[in-house]
């Protein structure tokens, strides 16, 4: 039975931490409102291009086959993939990052028919210490197809733009060069403050999506051409999907962060009502002991 | 006609104008009422409108502009940033 005194430091320490899980809640549920804010801001413009977008592949794939031969819409065979893996700077957010890594690892290691070669492109520090860890030196084991050629630093509310226009120009690039035949980005999706689902999604070469059924728009006229307005569309459409993707992560990070941090509250009181009890089961032994040794002497004196 | 400027981070103008100035990648060209449907790259410049409440500017970016021939203009921009006295350095939105 540990002593009063260490069993009330215990009690003060809990209480401390409590403290610390309960602040660290609020500040993650005031910020995770601020990038819901950020997502529901970007939602328009987001809309109308990828509309545009789809109106646009649809046409040039209707119209010609030349179409086919426009770079970002080629299919190439695979041999090198980039995987844009979206962590966070920051831990105590529950599962977040290590969802995201052990579901890359494991994509990394099934999809290896379909992508021989891995290039990681990681964001946040979680992320970069996680994959030195797995493909250091030395380290052969499944992924030893993968590697990883870019680190950035994980994103804010307000360098997610940066971030993103950093990421996609990088992308794009590469892809036209011919160092990479596939763009993919994994991330954490934001379905609500507990629910966050981690996506793999392929951002190049282009998915061209299926004009939408009965929504044919006006034949316009296109300056300089459909091919050049593509070339112009597709780097903003890569570049505001990274955006969304960022944002999306953000805001999944906080929602991790205030769960997480809900429940280590939670059970930091319930610690903190057995710990109680024990000191009170202590205390009243202590008391019992002190009145037996009492009555134990005052009889010994009576003789 | 109904002019929008559209940001990754906000809506910039929602604004009834009656005509709108647009650095297009072909060169800058002007949009009046009744334009036929058009839909452009543009390169970073001064977008500039006129109308009955007042007219404006706004340096954007890289984007494109899509006239729809509804009597509405969508302008989809990196960036679009009140333009102020010439060269004064702008915080980003």
């Amino acid at each position: 039975m540990p002593s009063l005194k260490a069993i009330r430091n215990r009690i003060v320490s809990v209480k401390n931490t409590q403290k610390i899980t309960k602040a660290m809640k609020l500040v993650a549920a005031a910020r995770l409102r601020r990038a819901q804010d950020a997502i529901v801001a970007a939602r328009p413009y987001a809309k109308r291009l990828n509309e545009v977008l789809a109106d646009v592949t649809a046409r040039l794939q209707l119209e010609s086959d030349d179409s086919a031969s426009h770079p970002l819409l080629v299919r190439r065979p695979i041999g090198v993939a980039r995987i844009i893996v979206v962590n966070s700077d920051r831990g105590l957010a529950g599962g977040f990052n290590s969802n995201l890594s052990r579901r890359v690892e494991r994509f990394i290691v099934d999809e290896k028919a379909s992508y021989p070669r891995v290039e990681l492109a990681v964001v946040g520090r979680k992320g970069r210490e996680h994959w030195k860890r797995r493909l250091g030196s030395g380290s052969a084991g499944p992924w030893s197809h993968a590697q990883v050629v870019a680190e950035y630093a994980g994103a804010a509310g307000d360098t997610a733009m940066e971030r993103a226009r950093e990421l996609a120009k990088q992308a794009t690039e590469d892809y036209l060069d011919g160092k990479i035949d596939a763009v993919l980005v994994a991330y954490n999706e934001f379905k609500s403050a507990i629910a966050q689902v981690v996506q793999v999604q392929t951002l190049l070469p282009l998915e061209p999506a299926p004009l939408p059924e009965g929504a044919t728009r006006f034949d316009f006229e296109y300056e300089p051409s459909k091919g050049d307005v593509l070339s112009t569309l597709v780097p903003l459409y890569i570049e505001i999907e990274l955006y969304r993707v960022m944002l999306e992560s953000i805001a999944s990070e906080f929602g991790a962060r205030m769960s997480a941090m809900d429940n280590a509250t939670k059970n930091a009181k319930e610690m903190i009502g057995s710990l109680t009890l024990q000191f009170n089961r202590a205390r009243q032994a202590a008391i019992t002991k002190e009145l037996m040794e009492i009555v134990g002497g005052a009889e010994a004196l009576k003789g | 006609m109904m002019l929008e400027v559209l940001t990754p981070q906000r809506t910039a103008v929602t604004a009834e104008v009656d005509e709108v100035t647009v650095p297009g990648l072909a060169g800058e060209f002007g949009v009046l009422p009744g334009h036929t449907p058009f839909l452009t790259a543009l390169k970073p410049g001064t977008l500039s409108w006129r109308g009955k409440s007042g007219s404006g500017s706004l340096q954007i970016g890289n984007g494109y502009c899509e006239v729809d021939g509804k009597d509405r203009i969508i302008v989809l921009t990196q960036s679009a940033d009140k333009a102020s006295a010439e060269a004064t350095p702008q915080k980003s939105a």
